[in-house]
């Protein structure tokens, strides 16, 4: 390779078994010092309800959703496990990201749609995504990564749905991907 | 005795720093396993590159262990372990609701963060999709209340549910693992991307 | 048949490991059989030869007199024996609900019954579930009653006994009790069950609360 090239190649990612049992120890540390595992739909659903509580608080303290994750008015809402967890998760990935070269702006797409479709079905599976999060108490990371490892009933079935949802309906988002 | 919060060994707001740490090393392992990206989450759902199988199953196996081993030599009190209630019907109405999320938008939460820290602009959106979702799901849910706390259970895990051992249900689930990365394995040489060793599609 | 090891890759090996780890799984202590504990015997037997392991009822009295409040008081008694008479600043709960109440582990904790045999039983269930710091009222309500509230000294005492007699009758009024002096000869009469007035404004107790923030919040995802 020429000095003069300054791109850095991105490097291959890690063995996935390796990468699991790296993630599966940090789930386990989490479990083994407070007692919980991960997550990340549940610092949304804070976020999404102190905003709610800002704007329109007696809407969301007569809400049962809302009020959940407002906790009862002694402590702020922010100072939510969740919230920490995640802000950690966007450095950590980060940090990630820069040592494999893997920092750059882009959409992540399949070549047979345009950047402005992506965009849009982006949108509507994140909404999916928190909607069906919130029925579940969780989502891949709080309900199937960390209820899986203690073999809770919920997560588990909640697992397989996922998968097998997933599955069903790859079928029709194949352009998007292939 | 662990879990330590459980037992006072400090703080509620130690456990954010914590919190925070954890974090770090959860989304430094989702990047490192590529799923910094939309592309290589998909491809699981066409049997073209499985990581996400084995990197969750991996994971779930390895954290699952190592709850059982600590607990059952008496280092860490599993009562004390927070088991999300199940409310069953719910949790397999969301589980599909995500699975076609999933899909369709090409992250689940957690991914979603570590790629918008690593600039993938689809991410972003995807972000707000979720806000809009859990939002949608606030203003729903006095409407849904009574679904949404259906078929409650409580806590329950698998052993105590189906009466089998926990320890014949770990070794269930190794097996079960083990023999889906085989399949795994199988299934990405016959239908995946054809590229030399493991180089990202970039 | 040689296996060598040393020619499998870092998969095989993580995975013949993993089966490994679980097959040993499966002849394990079932963790989730909640109902064993474990006891940390050489503690508890320490405890019980100091004798560090109740308190008296004087020391209780001197406590409430102080205002000290670095304790949570719980009476084990019935509800029907709680509402007639409790000692000021305690809590009733029933030895059935004490692990279902989740009191805080490292707060130090007083029990008492109406002798020794609930709060010292109840003490021992608490030590099993590592509640750190745990005590038990020596004589319970009975000894409470005899000593603190209606402390009693015979008419042909020692000049040293009716002087810790006095300082009784102090507190003893102090907590709306009444002393008193037995005449020669006469029989410790039964001690009244009529009510003291209260006399000690005491905090009042309050019902385990949930715990605000942190804990009580859902940890879920």
């Amino acid at each position: 390779m020429s000095e003069n090239v300054k791109i850095r190649k991105p490097k291959p990612y890690t063995n996935p078994y390796l990468a699991g049992l790296g993630l599966g120890l940090v789930l386990l540390l989490s479990y083994v010092i407070m007692g919980r595992g991960l997550g990340a739909s549940g610092a949304v659903s804070t976020v999404v309800a102190s905003g709610v509580n800002a704007v329109a608080p007696t809407h969301a303290s007569g809400n049962n959703f809302y009020a959940e994750y407002l906790g009862d008015g002694t402590t702020n809402p922010f100072k939510d496990w969740l919230v920490f967890e995640v802000l950690g998760v966007l450095v950590g990935g980060f940090v990630s990201g820069m040592f494999a070269g893997r920092v750059k702006k882009s959409i992540e797409k399949g070549p047979r749609i345009a950047n402005r479709t992506r965009l849009y079905y982006a949108v509507i599976g994140g909404a999916l995504m928190g909607f069906g999060a919130k029925l579940a108490r969780g989502c891949t990371s709080g309900q199937a990564l960390t209820g899986g490892a203690i073999l809770n009933l919920g997560s588990w079935a909640f697992m397989m749905c996922v998968f097998g949802g997933a599955y069903m309906f790859a079928y029709f988002m194949r352009r998007q991907w292939l | 005795m662990m879990p330590y919060f459980k037992f006072d060994y400090f703080g509620a707001d130690t456990g954010l720093v914590f919190a925070f740490l954890i974090g770090i090393g959860f989304g430094w392992f989702l990047e490192r396993a590529g799923f910094g990206t939309a592309k290589k989450l998909a491809a699981q759902f066409y049997f073209k590159d499985l990581t996400v199988f084995k990197v969750m199953f991996t994971a779930i196996v390895t954290a699952m262990l190592g709850i059982y081993f600590l607990s059952s030599f008496g280092f860490m009190d599993i009562s004390q372990v927070n088991v999300i209630d199940t409310y069953l019907l719910p949790q397999i109405v969301g589980g599909l609701l995500l699975g076609i999320g999933f899909v369709i938008g090409g992250y689940c939460p957690g991914t979603s963060m570590v790629a918008c820290s690593t600039g993938k602009i689809d991410a972003f959106w995807f972000v707000g999709g979720i806000f809009l979702g859990t939002f949608i799901y606030g203003e729903v849910y006095p409407l849904i209340e009574g679904f949404a706390n259906s078929t409650h259970m409580g806590k329950i895990i698998m052993p105590v549910y189906f009466n089998i051992p926990y320890g014949i249900l770990v070794f269930a689930v190794v097996l079960m693992a083990l023999g889906g990365f085989a399949g795994a394995e199988w299934a990405e040489k016959k239908f995946g991307y054809k590229r030399a060793g493991a180089v990202n599609e970039n | 048949m040689k296996i060598n090891f040393s020619k499998w890759t870092i998969n095989q090996k993580l995975a013949a490991l993993t089966l490994l780890l679980g097959f040993i799984a499966i002849f394990m202590r079932d963790p989730s059989k909640a109902t064993i504990v474990s006891v940390d015997t050489k503690e508890l037997s320490l405890k019980i030869l100091d004798k560090s392991t109740h308190i008296t009822p004087e020391e209780l009295a001197h406590w409430l007199i102080e205002k000290k409040e670095d304790y949570k008081l719980i009476d084990l008694r019935s509800e029907k024996q709680f509402k007639e008479y409790s000692i000021p600043g305690s809590m009733n709960i029933v030895p059935s609900e004490i692990l279902d109440v989740k009191l805080p582990k490292n707060q130090k904790l007083v029990l008492y019954s109406e002798d020794n045999l609930e709060a010292s039983q109840t003490w021992f269930v608490l030590k099993t579930h590592r509640y750190k710091d745990v005590y038990f009222l020596e004589g319970g309500m009975k000894d409470w009653k005899s000593t603190v509230l209606y402390p009693t000294v015979a008419e042909n005492a020692s000049a040293e006994e009716k002087a810790k007699f006095n300082i009784m009758a102090e507190i003893s009024k102090y907590f709306g009790g009444s002393p008193r002096t037995l005449a020669l000869g006469g029989q410790q009469a039964e001690i009244k069950m009529t009510q003291p007035s209260p006399k000690v404004s005491a905090p009042a107790p309050v019902a385990p609360a949930k715990q605000s923030g942190g804990k009580s919040k859902r940890e879920g995802c």
